[in-house]
């Protein structure tokens, strides 16, 4: 953007090229934390690139410290009888400190607004559409192109394509978050919302994030990006077998409470093994 | 015949004493007292409540509580933080101070004025006798978002009890805020025009403003889920045409005045306390009330930022996004506003004035991350994580309680004629200032890690920084339990503290300051004048 906020894009490219570096070193741990994340797709880079305009604000914030730190200081009572000092206006100062943020905020929202439009527009053209069914407390999903429906699985997807997921509810509201794919979206009863993302391979966990009712911290996600060959192989395991349909409610409230300590245990064995 | 009409004519109200004093009292002093004593046992209630959320969350293998449970304990602590603590708390403080300090002898309504705080009881009742009911409290959060909130996914009464008690609340809140207006425009004391109007009374018409325009839009929000809930209507139900998203637009067109309802009374009281304490005149009167109505006009207008994910469209994401960036400028404004009232003063640092100047501290990082969540791809990434958890305690306890610890200390004096102990004082706020840091800066980290919210159970990653955030909640809880002890210790010394005993008045005329301590009956024995 104008303003004097180019300096910021050499920053910017600097940290692309760290990520780039991070993400060729390659890791087989899952990806969890949505700022270090190798191989995630652009719109992550493009968040972090849209807070850089707030280091524009940080100025602020320090001066307000500083001045915080200076006053108590400088002015407090050391029993010497000093007389406090008796202004209390300044109207130009009163109209800069009014006027400075509000360019500066301004220019920092119209910042992020290429990276939203980025995030919300940039997946033009999906390689697929996979439908996203929220349950509670399980996801399925399915993938129209091939005829697949998978319930309470691991969500594969092919690496390095544009993949469009349209997310709906069959009754409560969830949240589907993935903070290693920079993705989070509601899903709905009775609306179909829509977001996009673009992977390298790895494995990306994820969970519910809007409260669905008593296991909802128990609806975790799990993607498995995958390169093309094998998700040509994982797609015909699948088509051969007919589309199982999604299991009964009571059948899947009944392994719940197992998966969390299942997927902490397996933590535990990564951890150990590391 | 003539002789009874003679008698009645000249009847005195009854005289009551003790107890039955308090329950009859129309006295907007002894209301104030009450709202604000009914505040600190609620504080204890829902701090408990946090506390088991903490313990529950300390380690995951425990499995303390069931997750409905959680649930239960995790709405309730909203609520109650929110209805019976925050809101209940600046309104005591606004009805013992706000007649005071425009030199009238009381609201405009007394008797509705006691009946809006005695509607707290029944409410209270409600929620806390919700968790005995079948089913148990509320499960679904203090947002109640329908369709989990419908009678499909929440049968049990909890829920009806929680909708019930929140439209009591909000039946106590506009006629309170009514009550607060019509005092302020109709009984300031001569010579009183509003530029002269001390900021705490200001913040309180901002305040009562928003109470008047928002609270009835949700309480419109609960009466259509309770007629969903119980006449088969369909205003949140997809299935028969609604649509929950309706929900949540009238929800957050509440819910965001909402915390400016609760920060803004205590934008006032800091501009008391930080120009007594400085022993300087309040810099920028006139910025300080403009920057209260714009964050109040424009509170109205950032909703939806509550919504980025919940699917609304790009345009409004955007303008959603642009509005709220906006409010960080009039807080800005009030920020450097307050650092200038120090500047050049002669600082004395009692508990007061600390809190004062640690609740700048801890704002500022409250807007910050406020600032940083309005950026719609950064909210993307931490939405409905601990990362916006920090965030509102951030402003809610760095802001809200650390400016009602701060206003407590500096009119205790006048409300009960007897000083808090600055030793114990110093003690509270350092515990506070700790605890409340050490619980939820750490948060910020669990969201960027992504964690999300409201969750009873969490993978074991996220299990190291959850069990540091818990040890720190036993500052706050120290904190909490020394201040009760000072308060009570305080109450059984003599009234000692006179009439102005911050000196408030050698720098600029306050009434509250200009009466005995604690005030008369009806406050003044004569009206006071400004020159």
């Amino acid at each position: 953007m104008s303003l004097g906020l180019l300096p910021l894009y050499a920053q910017q490219s600097g940290m692309a090229q760290a990520m780039a570096q991070a993400a060729a070193k390659g890791s087989a741990a899952p990806v969890r934390n949505a700022f270090d994340a190798p191989g995630s797709r652009e719109a992550i880079r493009a968040a972090a690139e849209s807070l850089h305009a707030l280091l524009w604000v940080i100025p602020f914030i320090l001066i307000a410290y500083i001045l915080l730190a200076y006053v108590m200081i400088r002015f407090r009572d050391k029993g010497d009888g000093r007389k406090p000092a008796s202004f209390h206006e300044n109207n130009p100062l009163e109209f800069l400190w009014t006027v400075i943020p509000l360019i500066v905020v301004v220019s920092v929202a119209l910042h992020s607004y290429p990276t939203l439009s980025f995030m919300e527009f940039g997946g033009n053209t999906p390689a697929m559409t996979i439908d996203v069914v929220g349950h509670q407390f399980f996801w399925e999903y399915k993938y129209p192109k091939y005829g697949i429906d998978i319930s309470n699985d691991t969500l594969v997807v092919p690496a390095n394509q544009v993949i469009d997921l349209d997310l709906t509810s069959v009754d409560v509201i969830h949240g589907f978050y993935v903070p290693g794919l920079g993705i989070q979206m509601d899903a709905l009863p009775g609306r179909i919302t829509n977001l996009w993302f673009k992977a390298k391979p790895g494995y990306y966990k994820g969970q519910c994030t809007q409260l669905c009712g008593a296991d909802h911290a128990q609806m975790l996600i799990s993607v498995q990006v995958v390169p093309e060959d094998q998700f040509q192989a994982w797609l015909a395991r699948h088509s051969s077998q007919t589309a199982a349909p999604p299991p009964s409610p009571a059948a899947q409230a009944a392994a719940l409470p197992a998966r969390l300590s299942e997927a902490n245990s397996a933590g535990r064995q990564a951890r150990g093994k590391a | 015949m003539s002789t009874q009409v003679a008698t009645a004519g000249t009847i005195q109200p009854r005289q009551y004493h003790g107890v039955l004093d308090w329950i009859t009292t129309t006295d907007h002093k002894k209301i104030g007292i009450m709202y604000i004593v009914f505040a600190l046992i609620n504080a204890w209630f829902g701090g408990s409540l946090a506390g088991m959320i903490r313990l529950n969350l300390y380690n995951p293998d425990w499995h303390l509580f069931s997750p409905q449970l959680y649930n239960q304990l995790m709405t309730m602590h909203a609520t109650i933080m929110i209805f019976l603590v925050l809101m209940a708390a600046f309104a005591g403080f606004g009805n013992y101070l706000v007649p005071l300090m425009i030199g009238a002898r009381d609201m405009a309504f007394p008797k509705l004025n006691a009946f809006s705080f005695w509607l707290l009881m029944p409410a209270a009742m409600m929620l806390y006798g919700s968790f005995f009911v079948a089913g148990g409290a509320a499960a679904d959060g203090w947002w109640s978002y329908p369709p989990l909130s419908t009678a499909q996914f929440s049968a049990g009464h909890g829920e009806d009890l929680w909708i019930l008690a929140v439209l009591l609340l909000g039946i106590s809140s506009i006629m309170g805020a009514i009550n607060f207006l019509v005092t302020v425009i109709d009984m300031r004391a001569p010579g009183m025009t509003w530029m002269k109007l001390p900021l705490f009374v200001w913040s309180w018409v901002v305040t009562a403003w928003m109470l008047v325009l928002a609270v009835p839009v949700l309480s419109g929000a609960l009466f259509m889920l309770l007629s969903d809930r119980w006449l088969n209507t369909g205003f949140y139900r997809p299935a028969l045409g609604g649509d929950p998203l309706l929900y949540q637009h009238l929800f957050w067109f509440f819910g965001h005045p909402e915390v400016y309802i609760m920060i803004l009374p205590g934008f006032g009281m800091i501009s008391h306390i930080i120009p007594a304490m400085s022993r300087k005149k309040l810099f920028g009167y006139k910025g300080m009330v403009m920057a209260m109505w714009s964050i109040g006009i424009i509170g109205f207008t950032v909703w939806a930022h509550h919504m980025f994910t919940a699917g609304i469209s790009s345009t409004a994401r955007v303008y959603f996004s642009m509005a709220s960036m906006l409010i960080s400028v009039p807080t800005g404004v009030k920020i450097y506003s307050w650092l200038a009232s120090v500047w050049g003063g002669v600082i004395r640092f009692t508990t007061a004035m600390k809190f004062a100047l640690g609740f700048i501290f801890t704002f500022v990082l409250g807007g910050l991350s406020g600032l940083m969540l309005a950026v719609v791809p950064f909210d993307i990434l931490v939405h409905n994580t601990y990362f916006v958890v920090a965030h509102f305690h951030y402003v809610l306890v760095g802001g809200s309680v650390m400016t009602l610890f701060a206003g407590t200390y500096y009119w205790f004096p006048k409300i009960t004629g007897r000083m808090l102990s600055e030793k114990l004082g110093s003690w509270i706020f350092w515990l506070f200032f700790i605890g409340l840091n050490w619980v939820f800066m750490p948060m910020h980290l669990l969201g960027i890690e992504g964690m999300a919210r409201r969750v009873a159970n969490y993978r074991i990653e996220f299990r190291p920084l959850n069990q540091f955030i818990s040890e720190g909640f036993i500052f706050m809880l120290a904190a909490g339990l020394l201040f009760t002890y000072s308060v009570i210790k305080a109450l059984r010394e003599p009234k000692s503290a006179g009439d102005d005993p911050w000196q408030t008045n050698e720098i600029e005329t306050h009434f509250e300051w200009a009466t005995s301590s604690p005030p008369p009956a009806y406050n003044f024995e004569e009206i006071p004048e400004i020159q």
